[in-house]
């Protein structure tokens, strides 16, 4: 176990981990918000991720990449990007809308158990896997390089002394009291003034700092305090984790505003908050839920492009992992709060990295694991509780 | 217009016989399941794998782990999608135990089904506190993290798992006279030789998965007639309080946590033992035999049959084990055929095949 890699390597654990938990929290969503409308684990929602993907491995298939040329100019690349992301995110939401019809509309009806419906969304994932599986010939379908993995930013390395991390913590003082003001929580606000004043700090903002007393020079603990405990190697950001990031805060952005400002955002909210009341007030909720599974098929569309852009790979069963780590970060921010996911997934993602890098990779879903559970028992409505009706703005 | 349903047509001509034909009728089903391998049928032949180690696997084996799973899942609604852990320790006890110490078969036995209680009690003690999905979710990591434990420790094996697992020891018969009659002309028939020669042992061995198939539907036996008991008694109706609404079971004074956990014991008892079994039937076993999908495939046994109904998680079990057998002539396609079967089964009968029977409740609205 060697914790320093955490330190040494920071900063590219850290951009990974957004990435990665900008990946997990689109699909997600998804989760979330047929959970809100249903009280049901969409347990096929990892085959409409899978379903995505190749959707952007067949569109970029009928272009003739054979993954060997050079990556595409970015206007060019955009396009395509635009184009492949467009097709998935209409492939796997109307995939998801009719497995909505298909697997649990009739079980709704009758009024079944909803172990009913997890037994049919089971066959439904088991049907949707084999037959990727059969269409892709059980091999691993790669995509190819459209942008360059070349570093397009570089963050370069600091040195750790004592003497920042005390700054950081001062500085994060009047920060926190700056975010109270703007009315955040208490625990967010605490959170994003460290990181704040953290980041602002080690990106090297000051990066010769020293720490001095008036008139002993050659004080021990002078010498303590700016001795670097750990030295940052470093970070290099490509362009794709870029494309990640933003791509994904402008889909957060919208799917925000379609919450929270839409009629549709208002039905959804009103049929997961009380299903009979919605209905007597004229929603119509079979429409509404298909537009929730639309929705959520859109974004897990929109996030398989992503994961194709920055893994480049794509196999069968490829949405078991991203499924358990997306229903994982649902569970972890409260399943059925649209922004308990979002926080759960990147949370998730950042905790991914890191232990995968202090106690190897094989290790991480364990870890991942033991934090949920332990979260579980301290506080069980997850981390941001579970309503979705809660969560207006 | 009545539906028909085989499970109320049953129980009416079960409620009208006498204790002589009830013995009678259980006697002669459980000599035909016995004599199930011995039968060289091509109706119920599996094509391209020998039906005797179909039945043991996945069929026998799947209604064991799927009784098991109905105490939890069906009898006290606890869903459990991690149930694949205690079969995996259960496999892994018996495994690393006959490696290291020189107990056979028989005396790891009753250690599987204690580490796997042990499991249920460590996992128990503070998921019970919670319900629903973040149950479930629970309890699928625990099947998760026992999986990726065995593949990251060395010592029992890694990701290559352990082979040269030792089988059951040898069951001695007690010695049995030889019955043989020579075929008697009856004069409109011959009536057939009949020579009975009892072996003077049972032996395991690794080609023959026949007497695993006997073991395996001994224990099973067993272990219906105790989770009849025990559903006819005060955890059954402890179960039943709890499953249907656990609040009010908790108000009535009922110890939910209490029975909760036992349900949940018992389950991991009886997954241990399967696990140790299907480890001394296959002799070396790895990690990846014990995924999600064998915990989600046993919970689909369960619910398809129909929860809490001990004969219907057994038929739910048996024909999910069977079905992807038979469909082997479907080769690859097998799996996408069953998958849609999955779905179209649900959406015909959502309750499961043969749903456990309600009992009348007094002003029960309809929901």
């Amino acid at each position: 176990m060697d914790f320093s890699i955490i330190f040494s390597d920071f900063w590219s654990l850290t951009i990974d981990g957004f990435v990665v938990g900008a990946i997990i929290a689109l699909v997600s969503l998804g989760y979330t918000l047929v959970y809100g409308v249903l009280r049901l684990i969409n347990f096929a929602h990892s085959e409409i991720f899978m379903i995505g993907t190749m959707t952007c491995y067949i569109v970029i298939q009928q272009f003739g990449f054979t993954g060997y040329e050079d990556p595409l100019p970015l206007w060019k690349f955009a396009s395509l990007f635009i184009l492949f992301g467009l097709t998935a995110a209409i492939v796997s939401g109307v995939a998801a809308v009719l497995l909505e019809i298909v697997a649990y509309r009739r079980l709704r009806v009758l009024g079944a158990s909803r172990l009913s419906s997890l037994i049919s969304a089971i066959g439904a994932s088991f049907f949707l896997v084999e037959v990727a599986r059969k269409l892709s010939d059980s091999k691993n379908l790669d995509f190819p390089r459209l942008i360059s993995k070349e570093p397009f930013l570089t963050l370069t390395g600091y040195d750790l002394t004592p003497a920042k991390i005390l700054l950081v913590l001062v500085a994060s003082i009047p920060l926190f009291f700056i975010f109270r003001a703007l009315k955040m929580k208490a625990i967010i606000a605490v959170i994003s003034s460290f990181v704040t004043s953290a980041v602002v700090i080690t990106l090297g903002v000051l990066p010769n700092f020293n720490f001095t007393l008036p008139g002993s020079k050659s004080s021990s603990i002078v010498k303590w305090f700016n001795d670097p405990l750990v030295t940052s190697s470093d970070a290099y950001v490509t362009a794709d984790r870029i494309l990640v990031m933003i791509g994904a805060g402008v889909i957060f952005f919208i799917l925000n505003r379609v919450i929270n400002h839409t009629k549709l955002g208002l039905g959804i909210r009103a049929v997961s908050q009380d299903e009979r009341t919605s209905i007597l007030m004229g929603v119509n909720v079979n429409r509404i839920i298909s537009y929730t599974f639309l929705l959520g098929g859109v974004l897990a569309g929109l996030g398989s492009a992503f994961y194709m852009v920055f893994y480049e790979t794509t196999k069968a069963n490829v949405g078991f992992l991203i499924g358990i780590s997306a229903f994982t970060a649902a569970v972890l921010g409260g399943i059925g709060n649209v922004k308990g996911a979002l926080y759960g997934s990147f949370a998730l993602g950042l905790f991914q990295q890191y232990t995968s890098a202090v106690l190897g990779y094989n290790w991480k879903d364990v870890v991942t694991f033991v934090i949920l559970v332990f979260v579980l028992l301290v506080k069980p409505t997850g981390l941001f509780g579970e309503a979705l009706q809660k969560a207006r703005v | 217009m009545a539906k028909f349903n085989a499970r109320d047509r049953f129980g009416d001509w079960w409620d009208q016989t006498n204790p002589a034909q009830r013995t009678v009728f259980r006697i002669v089903i459980i000599a035909l399941f016995y004599a199930l391998p011995l039968l060289n049928n091509p109706v119920i032949d599996t094509p391209e794998t020998s039906f005797m180690s179909v039945l043991f696997y996945p069929l026998i084996m799947f209604s064991l782990m799927a009784v098991g799973l109905n105490v939890v899942v069906g009898k006290s609604g606890i869903l459990d999608l991690g149930y694949v852990a205690f079969f995996a320790i259960g496999a892994y006890t018996h495994a690393v135990m006959s490696a290291h110490t020189s107990l056979n078969f028989w005396e790891i036995l009753p250690f599987a089904m204690g580490f796997a209680m042990l499991a249920g009690v460590i996992l128990g003690l503070p998921a019970l506190r919670l319900r629903g999905d973040y149950l479930a979710i629970i309890t699928l990591g625990f099947g998760e993290i026992v999986r990726i434990v065995a593949i990251n420790t060395p010592a029992i094996g890694g990701a290559a798992g352990l082979t040269g697992i030792p089988g059951p020891t040898s069951i001695l018969l007690p010695p049995f006279p030889t019955i043989s009659v020579g075929s008697v002309d009856l004069g409109i028939f011959t009536t057939p030789r009949l020579h009975l020669d009892l072996p003077s042992k049972i032996e395991f061995s690794v080609m023959d998965p026949r007497p695993y198939y006997w073991l395996t539907l001994t224990i099973l036996c067993l272990i219906i007639w105790g989770v009849l008991r025990l559903t006819h008694r005060k955890p059954g109706r402890a179960w039943e309080a709890i499953r249907e609404d656990e609040d009010v079971a908790e108000f009535m004074g009922v110890a939910t946590l209490k029975y909760k956990l036992w349900a949940f014991i018992i389950g991991g008892a009886v997954g241990g033992i399967a696990g140790a079994i299907y480890a001394s039937q296959i002799r070396s076993i790895q990690p990846e035999l014990f995924t999600l999908n064998l915990s989600i495939m046993i919970l689909a046994c369960v619910v398809f049959g129909g929860m809490g109904n001990i004969w219907g998680v057994i038929l739910g079990a048996v024909l999910l084990g069977y079905i992807p057998e038979k469909l082997r002539f479907l080769s690859d396609y097998r799996i996408i055929f069953f998958g849609l079967l999955m779905v179209v089964m649900m959406n015909i009968r959502p309750n499961g095949l043969m749903p456990r029977k309600k009992r009348e409740k007094i002003g029960e609205k309809v929901a």
